[in-house]
């Protein structure tokens, strides 16, 4: 049956082994990352993140945080790391520094 | 390139997600499940307001789709024509068209979400196949709605991991997707070889 197959539509089936080998792969990295994900420990500050959203995350105080990042002058802050750190002239990675700092200290307390 | 566009969301919003989920619609390689995981979990720090977002994504979606289903309407035709003009390609491809229009509402409503990963092909089909407009464009938004709904709502819900979260969907939207594809693949090639020569 397999010669068959082969013989009468030999694009199909490569096309078709092509598509079975994928889908095993991509099966295993769902179930690989997934099981990153549960088993993750700690989660490092990114440059995309905004205040606000590292708050939420990290469970830190959004004034001690603004504090860090010197907007506690401002209302809004709807504004990634990135874009902060380009306001104030410094590079990202010393904020990413700053409030990594902050959350590590905060874990420590906890 | 992920960091920048997750970058953007905060600042751009709906515009951005509006047209990550148009340009993911005709099939460019943007990550616009991220982008509606992200946006989720900027709404959920309040970074973003919920409703722009979804009607953005929605209408992002709805524009990638139509743009598909005309392009195919209008290039689909002279591609079916050149590929029937040799004999075995053209039972094969009046077989798919066949298919599609007796399975039309299942592969356009779950093409949205169930299996993402298809549906710029699907839209693409749909038009070339001709089948009508209103009979593509209803079960095309009701799909598109639980897609936006369920990535959004999800960003919302898991906001401090979307990064990872969308690893796992990515994963597992491309294996849903090939798995799909091996099946209609292996059900073909057991119908022609179980056929009389």
């Amino acid at each position: 049956m397999i010669r068959r197959i082969w013989q009468r539509n030999p694009i199909l089936s490569l096309a078709f082994l092509g598509a079975l080998t994928a889908c095993l792969f991509f099966a295993w990295r769902t179930v690989d990352m997934a099981l990153i994900l549960s088993n993750r420990a700690e989660k490092p500050v990114a440059g995309w993140m905004t205040p606000r959203f590292i708050a939420r995350s990290y469970g830190l105080d959004r004034d001690d945080l603004a504090r860090i990042l010197a907007t506690h002058d401002r209302d809004d802050t709807s504004q990634p790391l990135y874009s902060l750190a380009q306001e104030h002239g410094v590079p990202v990675t010393d904020l990413i520094t700053a409030v990594q700092a902050f959350v590590d200290a905060q874990e420590g307390v906890e | 390139m992920t960091e920048t566009l997750l970058a953007l969301v905060p600042e751009w919003g709906a515009l951005l997600i509006a047209l990550t989920n148009f340009l993911a619609c005709l099939a460019l390689p943007i990550p616009a499940s991220l982008v509606m995981l992200a946006a989720g979990a900027f709404a959920a720090a309040g970074d973003l307001s919920a409703l722009p977002l979804w009607i953005g994504a929605l209408a992002g979606a709805c524009l990638g789709d139509q743009s598909g289903y005309w392009l195919g309407r209008n290039l689909g035709p002279r591609l079916i024509d050149r590929l029937s003009r040799r004999r075995h390609t053209a039972a094969l491809v009046e077989r798919a068209v066949t298919w599609l229009e007796s399975r039309r509402l299942p592969a356009i409503f779950l093409s949205r979400w169930a299996v993402s990963a298809l549906c710029p092909y699907v839209n693409f089909s749909a038009g070339a196949a001709r089948i009508n407009w209103a009979g593509f464009t209803l079960p095309a938004m009701a799909g598109t709605c639980i897609w936006v709904s369920i990535y959004i709502g999800l960003g919302y819900t898991f906001s401090s991991d979307i990064r990872e979260l969308g690893a796992v969907l990515g994963n597992l939207a491309a294996a849903i997707a090939s798995g799909v594809v091996t099946l209609i693949l292996g059900s073909i090639l057991w119908r022609n070889a179980q056929e009389r020569d």
